[in-house]
């Protein structure tokens, strides 16, 4: 069974599975399609995994979020285009991890963003970092993170956020490579390394949407007279609003 | 009862065919106060990285949806921790704890 985006979305994240279902859909459409479209899709995942990967990651590493409209509902339409642009990268490249490693035996060689997480979140609980540092770094993150419902870890106090870091701080860590240092020190044709790694930047770029959506969502609840809460509503009630 | 779960190892493992004891977590914020003291499995609803923090008494993952390629088989796979996607069970349905079998396919 496919993994779903968001478990248990609420009406308004029903946007994010929808988004990450169409573009699933309309990638394995086109490796299932007919002649001319397959072998286009193929050159372009080859084309991807000798060097296109590095484009992908460029992009990623360097975006940052639109700039914020004085009205909220824009920026929600702003945001979730971006979203729409960001999601697909992550599809894509799944598709080309699949490609080059079907059954995930591999190691990362990599330190992916989720182990940074994980680094700071543990270091924060042995006392070698703070908890501004890690909500600094991945304050957007969240449990079932791409529900724009859940509380972001911005919002945790600091000591519910050390009973994390003390259960993590139990799990032995290995030292790898940044992805950085690893795109400058393998530069042939990717390895599965380095879609990893892209895949879990992509993710935290996508978390950055989310929870900058979140935040204009919240907002809007408190501008507008809503009753039931604004998550409850879906992507296009919004934008009628 | 022991509850029999049927399916496929997402790591390269073989059968676990001893009777295990299980817990279903839901949700990975409630964490720290359902987390085992010994090595348990969990039955979890997807292979989210946030179930990361089952990692140091997990005996065994299952799941109910994922692949071999999502983030947390492939961590699990470093930690040597089993993963298993289970074909038959209701997670709606199934108990918050109890003793279960891994019957692999």
């Amino acid at each position: 069974m496919d993994e779903k985006l968001v478990h248990n979305p609420s009406r308004f994240s029903e946007l994010f599975n929808r988004v990450a279902r169409e573009s699933t859909e309309s990638m394995e459409k086109r490796l299932s399609g007919g002649f001319f479209a397959r072998v286009k899709f193929e050159g372009k995942l080859r084309a991807y995994l000798m060097a296109g990967y590095r484009s992908t990651y460029t992009r990623l590493r360097d975006f940052t979020l639109p700039d914020r409209e004085e009205r909220t509902v824009e920026n929600i339409q702003k945001l979730v285009n971006t979203f729409k642009e960001i999601y697909p990268l992550i599809v894509f490249n799944n598709i080309a991890l699949a490609r080059i490693a079907p059954d995930g035996s591999f190691t990362v060689e990599v330190m992916t963003k989720e182990d940074e997480k994980n680094r700071i979140l543990r270091e924060f609980s042995e006392g070698s970092a703070t908890c501004e540092e890690f909500k600094e770094q991945f304050g957007h993150y969240a449990f079932n993170g791409y529900e724009a419902q859940e509380r972001r870890f911005s919002e945790y106090d600091c000591e519910e956020l050390k009973k994390f870091g003390d259960i993590i701080s139990q799990v032995p860590h290995q030292v790898k490579l940044s992805l950085g240092e690893y795109m400058e020190e393998k530069t042939g044709a990717a390895t599965p390394s380095h879609l990893v790694g892209i895949r879990e930047l992509g993710k935290n770029q996508a978390l950055k949407i989310v929870s900058a959506i979140r935040d204009e969502l919240i907002r809007l609840e408190k501008l507008d007279t809503f009753e039931s809460s604004v998550f409850d509503h879906s992507y296009e009630d919004m934008i009628r609003l | 009862m022991i509850t029999e779960f049927n399916g496929e190892f997402l790591t390269d493992d073989t059968i676990v065919s001893e009777e295990l004891s299980f817990k279903r977590i839901d949700d990975p914020s409630v964490l720290p106060g359902r987390i085992s003291t010994e090595k348990t499995v969990y039955v979890v609803p997807s292979l989210s990285a946030d179930f990361f923090l089952l990692f140091p008494t997990a005996r065994a993952i299952v799941t109910t949806a994922g692949s071999p390629l999502s983030h947390l088989a492939i961590l699990a796979r470093e930690h040597n921790i089993p993963v298993f996607l289970a074909q038959n069970v209701d997670l709606n349905s199934l108990d918050s704890e109890g003793r279960c079998t891994l019957i692999a396919q």
